[in-house]
């Protein structure tokens, strides 16, 4: 199964969600990365970062919530050592970019735009705070910054969903990727359960909202690739994504809980599609 | 290191230690390539809602026999996934990935040991015991508080000499142990290790830090610790890749939980 996403033909229409590959190799011996339609990294920012105190993952009913302060190696160090990595396994990559300002992400597409084996930057617009200060300024930078046949993605949270959309579309976004995880402060009966506090529920537990999210912007932006994200664990929960009106779809809990939930849910998804075209 | 094999394991057996619970479960072609002080991860059954696998004590294995080879993963039910597992039925099948992390170093020749451990983790210190045993050494058992010791019964068959301080008594009980020992071995969550490294002083010290929830395949970040490389320059590591068993000497006990600041996530040296 093929998919045309903004210009880039994808082998398969279930992707890796950004974040929840690790670097890459530690997955490769679940489920081959190349399998994957596309891998979208953890967001790459400008300088490396350490990432943010314990705990910085905890369980939630039905999901999981997560700070972990988007660490990483800075996008010098991401173009010359993970990124040819990624590429070695035969993966189509997708590199999340994330900064502070609109100039930090800037800065980060210049370097990728040196770089070989970037498909396509997806944006992550989202801040622990809630959405980034000024997602239609981050857009227009990251799109003027990244090569002409390359598409940009904006990634978005379910608040203020058609506003911030129609914003990032009007400043040049080719796509939407719905949705991220969704802020949330989980409590232990004495304090915070994470160390930063606040962090991003996904999983299950957000399945119905990012359903709606892609439900709404395919009904506002009919042309518009969207990647679907939010509590896929099973084929039929990356169908019903399919069914919202979502061009792809990316699991990320999953494999979490799951390593080898790629291979399965994409199993399951054929097995769907060939027996059974009305399942719940 | 090599990844975990990931399997459907079945159940072969339960049975009860204490508020402890010890599943024997199906690892063919598996249980031959682990040893103490390494772990499984198990997932609990998705309609739970808990979508961490559990990081599982191995306390045994056995390699040969009709299933083609066997583990026991020891269980602690005070933690609610670890509970939904210990009701698995003979026969269930459970999602496991192992052998999982480092496991620990046997001396070259028979030495004078000290094992502590705490809850579910000193599972992994009576194997190693049977190892030690077999090869001569000999070795003092502690059981460390808060938990309930686990199994008290096999240290005492093993062990030259078995202690369950109180938690006023333990640090002052270690440190003479561990003085008058050629090595330390403890196994248990990251509070009680700092208290064990601090009384071992300078004797050397293998550490098997618990880390309780973990995700599929090291990707997640969630359970770094710093650790000093032995080209001086400390990272955060992932116990549940880089560990479980470290080299007590290099952790930075005082800052668990924190990342300090020249402390970038990377691999050891
Ligand atoms: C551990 C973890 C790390 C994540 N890291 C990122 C990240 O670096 N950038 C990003 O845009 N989204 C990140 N996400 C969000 C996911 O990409 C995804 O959009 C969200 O979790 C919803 O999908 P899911 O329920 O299948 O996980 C992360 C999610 C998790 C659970
Ligand atoms: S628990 Fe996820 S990397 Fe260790």
């Amino acid at each position: 199964m093929t998919v045309d996403l903004a210009g880039i033909p994808l082998s398969h229409e279930v992707l890796v969600a950004s974040g929840c590959a690790g670097t890459g190799p530690d997955l490769q011996p679940y489920t081959p990365l190349a399998d994957f339609g596309a891998v979208v990294t953890r967001s790459i920012t400008l300088a490396p970062r350490p990432g943010g105190p314990l705990p910085r993952l905890v369980e939630s009913p039905s999901g999981l919530v997560n700070a972990l302060g988007l660490p990483g190696p800075g996008v010098e160090e991401f173009a010359l050592r993970e990124l040819p990595d990624l590429c070695a396994t035969g993966a189509t990559v997708i590199v999340s970019v994330w900064g502070e300002t609109p100039a930090e992400y800037a800065k980060v597409a210049q370097r990728l735009r040196q770089a070989d084996g970037v498909a396509a930057v997806e944006v992550n617009l989202s801040h622990p705070s809630g959405a980034a200060p000024d997602p239609a300024a981050v857009v227009h930078q990251v799109r003027r910054n990244t090569a002409a046949g390359v598409p940009v993605l904006a990634k978005l949270g379910p608040e203020a969903l058609l506003a911030t959309a129609r914003a990032c579309l009007g400043a040049g976004a080719d796509g939407l990727s719905l949705v991220n995880a969704i802020p949330a402060v989980p409590m232990t009966t004495t304090g915070p359960a994470l160390g930063a506090v606040v962090g991003g529920l996904s999983g299950p537990a957000i399945t119905p909202i990012a359903l709606r999210a892609v439900w709404q912007a395919r009904q506002a932006f009919p042309d518009v690739p969207i990647v679907g994200s939010g509590g896929i664990l099973t084929g039929p929960d990356a169908a019903r994504f399919l069914a919202a009106g979502a061009t792809a779809v990316a699991v990320g809990t999953a494999l979490l809980h799951d390593p080898s939930a790629g291979r399965r849910i994409m199993t399951e998804l054929a097995d769907l599609s060939a027996t059974d075209p009305g399942a719940p | 290191m090599t990844p975990g094999a990931q399997w459907r394991a079945k159940v072969l057996a339960r049975r009860r230690s204490g508020r402890y619970t010890v599943l024997t479960v199906t690892a063919p072609g598996v249980a031959d390539r682990c040893r103490p002080g390494q772990f499984a991860s198990v997932a609990v059954a998705p309609d739970s809602g808990l979508l961490l696998r559990r990081q599982v004590w191995l306390g045994a294995s056995s390699a040969s026999g009709r299933d083609g080879g066997a583990l026991e993963l020891v269980l602690d039910p005070a933690e609610p996934g670890a509970a939904r597992l210990a009701d698995s039925d003979k026969g269930a099948l459970l999602d496991v990935i192992a052998p999982l992390g480092r496991p620990f170093s046997l001396p070259r020749e028979p030495l004078a040991a000290v094992l502590a451990g705490s809850g579910s983790a000193a599972a992994a210190l009576l194997w190693l015991a049977a190892a030690l045993g077999a090869q001569g050494s000999r070795f003092t058992f502690v059981h460390l508080p808060p938990a309930e010791p686990y199994g008290p019964l096999d240290a005492r068959r093993l062990a030259a000499d078995v202690w369950a301080p109180a938690a006023a008594e333990a640090d002052t009980l270690l440190a003479g142990l561990a003085a008058a020992a050629d090595v330390v071995y403890s196994a248990g969550p990251g509070t009680v290790l700092a208290g064990v490294a601090a009384a071992a002083g300078a004797t050397p010290h293998q550490a098997a830090l618990q880390t309780g929830l973990v995700c599929g395949a090291a990707t997640c970040t969630a359970c770094v610790i710093p650790v000093r490389g032995r080209d001086g320059v400390s990272r955060m590591v992932r116990a549940c890749a880089d560990g479980a068993v470290f080299n007590a000497d290099l952790v930075r006990w005082d800052e668990l939980g924190t990342i300090p600041p020249e402390c970038h996530d990377g691999a050891p040296a």
